[in-house]
C-alpha cells in the first residue's frame, strides 16, 4: 500500500469513527445549563440594578421612594415575562394558540355549590398531582425532545398554514430549537401541558406569548 | 433590544450548529483524545461554552468554524491536564520505531507518522485531509493567515513523505 492509498485508508476509518447516540442529548443538556447559568445571571444582574436604582432614590430623591412603592402596590409594570413562573395557573387573554396578547394570572372560577371543602381539596390535590407529574416529567431530557419536536411540528403546521408569527425568514433567525427543564409551562382546562414562550422568545415580540398544546400522547409514550 | 435579539439569534444558531454537526465536532474531539467518552465531554463542554459565550459571536457565518475553534481548544486544554496519561502512548510509538532500528521519519506506517506530529499539523492533515476542509476555513480554524497554513501544511506532508497537491480547492487526494 502506497502512501496516498494509507491516507484514504486513514480518512476511511476517521469517518467511521462511531457516533455515540445519545450525544446530541448530551449537548443539548449542555447547552440547558448554559442558558440556565446565563438566566440566573441575567437576573442577579437585574437584582442589583433594582437595588441600585432603589439606593439612588433613598439617598438623592426621598420621594421617589413614594413613587416605587405606590408602582410596587399596583402590582409592578414590568413584571410580565418573569411573573410566569413555572407551574402556576394562567388564563389565556385570547383564545389564539399562537400570538397570544399576554398570560393574565388568574384563578379557576368554579360556582359556589360545588366549591365544598371536600371538593375543592379534592381539585387541588388532582391539580397539584398533574403539576407534580409535569415537574417530574420536564425534568426528563428525552420528554423535552419529544416536546421539542412536537413543538416544531406545530410550527411547520402554523407555517404551512400562513401564520405569519413564524415566516420562514424569522424561523432562520429566531428559530425555536429546544425547550429546558426550567420552561415555563401551564396545566389547561383539559389537564393538557402548555408550553408557554414569553414575547420575543420564539417570535417577534409584537406577537406576544407564544404558547403550544402538547398532546399527552407526545409526553407519555 | 436589538443587542437581545442578535443574542437569541446567536444562541438559536448556535444550537442548530451544535446539534446538526455533532458528528463532526465528535470526530474532530475524538481525533485528539481517542475515547469515546473523554471525546463526549469535550463536545458537550464546548456546546456549554459556546451558548454561555454566545454573544462574543461576532460573525454568524463563522459559527461552525468558531465552534471547532472551541472544540480544539478545549480538546488541547484536555490533554494537558491528563498529559501524564497520553505521553506514554508517544513515548511507545518511539520507543517501538528505536527498537526496530528506524529512523523518525521514515519506515513507519503512515498512522504512525501523523500520530508522531504536533498536535497542530495533525489538525491540519485532519481537518484538510480527513473533513475536506478549504485551507481558508482552516486558517480561520487556526486563526493564522492562508500562506502560514500553506507552508505548514507543505512542511507536514514532507514530514510524512506525502507528495499531494495542497493548492487543490476541493478536498480529497491527488
Amino acid at each position: 500500500m502506497n502512501r496516498i492509498e494509507e491516507l484514504e485508508q486513514l480518512k476511511k476509518e476517521y469517518q467511521e469513527i462511531p457516533i455515540p447516540e445519545k450525544g446530541v442529548l448530551g449537548v443539548q443538556m449542555a447547552m440547558e445549563r448554559a442558558n440556565q447559568k446565563k438566566r440566573l445571571k441575567a437576573r442577579a444582574m437585574r437584582y442589583v440594578a433594582t437595588v441600585a436604582a432603589a439606593a439612588f432614590l433613598l439617598l438623592i430623591m426621598p420621594q421617589g421612594v413614594f413613587t416605587l412603592i405606590s408602582m410596587s402596590a399596583k402590582g409592578g409594570a414590568n413584571m410580565a415575562p418573569d411573573a410566569v413562573s413555572k407551574g402556576e395557573r394562567y388564563e389565556a387573554a385570547t383564545d389564539g394558540r399562537y400570538g397570544n396578547t399576554g398570560l393574565i394570572p388568574g384563578k379557576q372560577e368554579m360556582p359556589e355549590e360545588v366549591m365544598s371543602p371536600e371538593t375543592s381539596d379534592n381539585v387541588s390535590a388532582m391539580e397539584s398531582d398533574t403539576q407534580v407529574k409535569y415537574e417530574v416529567l420536564l425534568q426528563d431530557a428525552e420528554v423535552r425532545m419529544r416536546i421539542s419536536k412536537e413543538i416544531r411540528r406545530q410550527i411547520d403546521e402554523a407555517v404551512l398554514q400562513g401564520n405569519e408569527c413564524f415566516t420562514e425568514e424569522k424561523r432562520l433567525t429566531e428559530g425555536f430549537v429546544c425547550i429546558f427543564a426550567e420552561q415555563e409551562y401551564y396545566v389547561n382546562k383539559e389537564g393538557q401541558l402548555v408550553i408557554v414562550f414569553a414575547p420575543g422568545e420564539i417570535a417577534p415580540r409584537e406577537y406576544g406569548n407564544v404558547e403550544f398544546v402538547i398532546p399527552d400522547e407526545v409526553i407519555v409514550q | 433590544m436589538e443587542g437581545e435579539r442578535s443574542l437569541n439569534r446567536n444562541d438559536a444558531l448556535i444550537s442548530e450548529v451544535l446539534t446538526t454537526n455533532y458528528a463532526y465536532f465528535y470526530r474532530i474531539a475524538y481525533s485528539y483524545v481517542r475515547n469515546e467518552t473523554d471525546a463526549q465531554d469535550i463536545v458537550q463542554e464546548s456546546a456549554y461554552k459556546a451558548i454561555y459565550h454566545a454573544k462574543k459571536l461576532k460573525q454568524p457565518e463563522y459559527a461552525q468554524t468558531w465552534i471547532t475553534r472551541i472544540v480544539i481548544n478545549e480538546a488541547l486544554s484536555f490533554l494537558r491536564k491528563h498529559k501524564r496519561e497520553v505521553l506514554p502512548l508517544a513515548e511507545e510509538l518511539e520507543t517501538a520505531a528505536t527498537e526496530e532500528g528506524l529512523s523518525k521519519e521514515e519506515n513507519v506506517d503512515l498512522k504512525e507518522a501523523i500520530n508522531r506530529l504536533g498536535q497542530e499539523e495533525k489538525l491540519l492533515i485532519t481537518l484538510r485531509f480527513f473533513e475536506d476542509k478549504k485551507l481558508e476555513e482552516i486558517a480561520e480554524v487556526c486563526g493564522e493567515a492562508l500562506s502560514t497554513i500553506k507552508s505548514r501544511l507543505y512542511r507536514t506532508l514532507k514530514k510524512l513523505r506525502l507528495d499531494l497537491d495542497i493548492t487543490e480547492e476541493e478536498g480529497g487526494f491527488s
